[in-house]
């Protein structure tokens, strides 16, 4: 009996400080193997009360014009923030998209936004899907209205910013603050490169040809140069991708360098999301390369890859799974 | 005895510093001025809903929105010196008649020959992300799909359109492509003086002028991307610039 007094003690003081503590050590961590974010969450006054803003709006179906869909609804964290609906994500009254919804893991290192690298700043990139009339279709000013009305989201931006002021600004800083927390870098391959765990054979095997064959782009620890390239998907183009940003027709056909990290999870993969599974995209990289005016020269001739090579890259590339991250509560949906 | 030295200089150097601050910086006594815009289609007045025929062209249109951004004046001293104002950012909407008034503030008290205005939002607003007030995405002058502010927002009717509309969004901001033009506007002579007065420069602004450089609408009637197209029609816009006089 005094054992049960003395646990209802401790746990009510666990429960009426963890809030307090969440708030005070509150902050925003990374590998040390990472490279300096893009988005100087610094720079911005991050506090946990700005995320968990971020974190109301990302999961509140208020951001569309009907109120159907969330952020969630094609970056779910079971996905490492990746969509996982099909190929193409499902926007209001059931509209398809023409692109696959990509993990937004990481998002702070991204320099560009968008497969065709069309938006320039984290705060500023979810205007393009809320705006998007295949995807939220809704307006900024409407959502802005929507969220003056709501007396939580008064409590959420004053806690925020100190004062109830709503505006447009806030709100894409409160997002970016969530979303810049959504930091993957405790995958098995981090624990190794730490020296907590190794790889089995096989895992080794498949990282040593990774860097053999595949790290020229997919870089870093971070798994991805950012650059644009035709990865040789097809002959001509139905989606010009980065070529539709720049105008260029020496763009056309390229796409981003997605970073691999949590890979295993992302399908289905390309930015038309063609491929579901990591065995199709190895046997388009052997033997799948199309030829192109704007194909990398990187690769002309393919990545030859025997079987038994393309299962060492899998068993690698399932390493970069972060299962943290899958289940890291205060990245998911707020309960209140 | 090292360290006794070394810290005594830090000492005075703190002193130095801290005094430094606490002298009263230079305030700038200021007043301000205002940019006044006339917009003409040949001899009258430019306005929405009216119909117009481009000379060139014969094209008629009817213009249901014209807007656009200005930003980073600057005004040139009797001196010779640009003196930049800051937070000097304008979107100018010819359905609200009080945004053609461009109100300068903070401006030095002074005389000045000439000014200077960038058609357009500078870069380093364009990839700083979420911004607010005139700069708000809310002003439906920014592209959300490939981020920057457009320069010059046209839209109406036109029979000779085959969708019987048109739509020209002037934008870029970097590159080859980039829209983003400054133009000087020389006050011939005359002298704007600031000081507790409210001086007013008077700019014309001749809309047909930019519409004779625009190829008939049954040949093209959208523009929605960068490119060279955009590019010409803020060329084309800027030149369409004149400055009228100086009310002191």
């Amino acid at each position: 009996m005094r054992y049960l007094f003395v646990c209802f003690i401790l746990v009510s003081i666990v429960i009426s400080c963890k809030k307090d503590l969440i708030e005070n050590t509150f902050v925003f961590n990374y590998s040390s193997s990472f490279p300096t974010p893009v988005y100087n969450v610094n720079e911005h006054d991050f506090s946990y009360n700005k995320f968990n803003l971020g974190r109301t709006l990302f999961y509140d179906k208020i951001l569309s014009v009907d109120s159907t869909i969330s952020c969630s609804s094609c970056h779910e964290q079971p996905h490492a923030f990746a969509g996982h609906s099909g190929a193409f994500s499902e926007g209001v009254n059931g509209q398809i998209g023409n692109r696959n919804s990509p993990s937004i893991a990481n998002a702070a290192w991204i320099p560009k936004f968008m497969w065709d690298g069309g938006i320039n700043h984290i705060e500023v990139m979810p205007i393009g899907p809320i705006t998007n009339p295949i995807e939220m279709h809704e307006t900024i000013e409407n959502v802005l209205i929507k969220l003056k009305r709501s007396t939580k989201y008064q409590t959420l931006f004053k806690k925020a910013f100190g004062n109830e002021t709503i505006t447009d600004q806030k709100m894409l800083q409160g997002l970016s603050a969530f979303m810049a927390m959504i930091v993957s870098d405790q995958s098995k391959y981090d624990k190794v490169m730490r020296g907590e765990t190794s790889f089995s054979t096989t895992e080794q095997t498949g990282f040593d040809l990774f860097n053999q064959k595949c790290s020229s782009c997919h870089s870093g620890p971070l798994f991805t140069d950012y650059s644009f390239k035709n990865n040789g998907l097809d002959q001509s183009f139905s989606d010009i991708g980065r070529g539709l940003i720049t105008q260029n027709v020496l763009d056309n056909g390229k796409f981003k360098t997605p970073s691999l990290r949590n890979v295993e999870l992302t399908y289905p993969y390309m930015h038309d999301g063609r491929f579901y599974n990591l065995t199709q995209v190895l046997d388009h990289y052997s033997n799948g390369i199309q030829q192109s005016s704007t194909l990398d020269p990187s690769l002309q001739n393919g990545i030859p890859l025997t079987s038994s090579e393309k299962t060492a890259l899998i068993a690698f590339l399932k390493t970069l799974t972060d299962y943290e991250l899958l289940t890291n509560r205060w990245l998911g949906e707020p309960r209140n | 005895m090292k360290k006794i030295v070394s810290l005594s200089f830090a000492i005075c150097t703190l002193l130095v510093i801290t005094n430094c601050k606490k002298k009263p910086s230079n305030t700038v006594e200021t007043g301000s001025a205002s940019i006044v815009l006339n917009h003409f289609w040949e001899d009258s007045v430019f306005q929405l809903g009216t119909i117009y025929r481009n000379a060139v062209t014969s094209d008629t249109f009817n213009f249901e929105t014209f807007k656009y951004y200005l930003s980073n004046v600057q005004l040139k001293n009797t001196a010779g010196n640009w003196i930049r104002l800051n937070d000097s950012y304008f979107l100018v909407d010819l359905s609200d008649t009080t945004s053609k008034n461009l109100v300068l503030k903070n401006v030095p008290k002074g005389n000045y020959t000439a000014c200077s205005i960038l058609f357009g939002i500078d870069s380093l607003h364009n990839i700083s992300g979420a911004q607010t007030g005139v700069l708000s995405p809310t002003n439906g002058m920014f592209w959300s799909w490939n981020t920057g502010y457009i320069m010059l927002k046209m839209e109406g009717l036109s029979p000779n359109s085959s969708s019987n509309d048109f739509a020209f969004h002037v934008a870029g901001f970097e590159g080859p492509f980039s829209v983003l033009h400054r133009k000087e506007i020389d006050f011939d002579g005359a002298v704007l003086n600031v000081s507790t007065n409210h001086p007013k420069i008077v700019v014309d602004v001749a809309v047909n002028e930019l519409w004779n450089n625009i190829p008939s609408l049954s040949i093209s009637s959208f523009v929605q991307s960068v490119g060279l197209k955009s590019r010409d029609l803020a060329y084309s816009f800027t030149n369409s610039w004149y400055f009228k006089q100086l009310e002191n």
